[in-house]
């Protein structure tokens, strides 16, 4: 029986950083720590070690899936491995979104930080 | 290959063999993409990438481990318990049978006796040889069993129709191991599949 999506929470960050990364399309490995870092600001960066760790433990669990391996325009005539979420790892994804989101609504509340900023 | 990826390359096998096999490539494009992004640093670069490995590397071999001590220590256990069971009691059976045959066929005269006698040392032997098949993890261990357990009930079966009155034990030995034994092969073929894929 296939796991629930909550049963997988809390997510690493650098786990939850490469979903999102994958979360508007498939990218292969270079491009989703690119991402990562322009996303985060520069504040997560991911090595090669552990972006292919990260990304070994989401396919094992069925959260990403790899596409056709294709050419890269930015690699020369390097085949590269794509990887794209699948619809399990959509529903992972969104869980951990609700999860962080009722955390800062908690903290809001708290008046740990200030009211939502537009 | 650059002197970059020449060092890159022997970091590289601290990872385990099986991450290297089938992500080494990727790992390695990647590292040369961010080298020439990023590379001009040497010591920020390089920091980053010893950081990154010392980190990533001894937690996959953990994981690494992990998964062979769980596949191999459990798997190993319960397959040799298995099989244990089923040599004794299939010699058991082929004991049991042999007297029970002898006795109700040959000395009482009763036919059905001597057949189930029969069947009896057949099922027997059957479970005897899946037992030594599942010992020595032969590639036809999984089917000799099936066909074992499922003799075993079937004789079970039968003799529960010529011989109503049976013995708790009788009873327990004809059903139950038959039944754990195909749920055990049953797990266990699924668990190669899952391994293999």
């Amino acid at each position: 029986m296939a796991p629930s999506p909550e049963s997988l929470l809390p997510l690493p960050t650098a786990t939850f950083h490469v979903l999102l990364a994958l979360s508007d399309g498939q990218r292969h490995g270079y491009a989703i720590m690119k991402e990562v870092a322009e996303r985060s600001g520069d504040s997560v960066r991911l090595g090669p070690g552990t972006l292919y760790g990260t990304l070994k433990r989401l396919l094992e669990n069925g959260i990403v899936e790899e596409c056709e391996s294709r050419d890269d325009a930015d690699a020369g005539d390097e085949r590269r491995r794509y990887y794209r979420l699948t619809k399990f790892g959509v529903r992972v994804a969104r869980a951990e979104a609700r999860r962080l989101e009722g955390l800062v609504r908690a903290a809001r509340h708290s008046k740990l930080i200030g009211p939502r900023t537009a | 290959m650059s002197a970059a990826e020449k060092v890159f390359s022997v970091m590289l096998k601290l990872f385990p063999a099986e991450f290297r096999n089938e992500y080494g490539r990727e790992v390695m494009l990647v590292f040369r993409d961010y080298h020439r992004d990023k590379g001009a640093n040497v010591v920020s670069f390089w920091s980053e990438i010893t950081w990154d490995v010392l980190k990533s590397a001894p937690a996959l071999r953990l994981e690494v481990w992990r998964a062979r001590r769980r596949a191999n220590g459990s798997g190993v256990r319960m397959t040799t318990t298995m099989a244990t069971l089923a040599i004794v009691i299939g010699a058991m059976q082929v004991v049991n049978a042999t007297v029970e045959g002898w006795a109700g066929g040959v000395v009482s005269g009763a036919p059905e006796s001597f057949l189930v006698g029969i069947l009896g040392i057949v099922a027997g032997a059957m479970l005897f040889t899946a037992g030594f098949a599942l010992l020595g993890r032969s590639t036809r261990a999984s089917s000799l069993a099936t066909r074992a357990a499922l003799t075993c009930l079937g004789v079970f079966l039968f003799t529960g129709f010529v011989i109503p009155r049976m013995s708790i034990l009788a009873t327990l030995l004809g059903t139950v191991f038959p039944l754990g034994l195909l749920a055990f092969v049953r797990i266990a073929s699924r668990g190669i599949e899952n391994r293999a894929a």
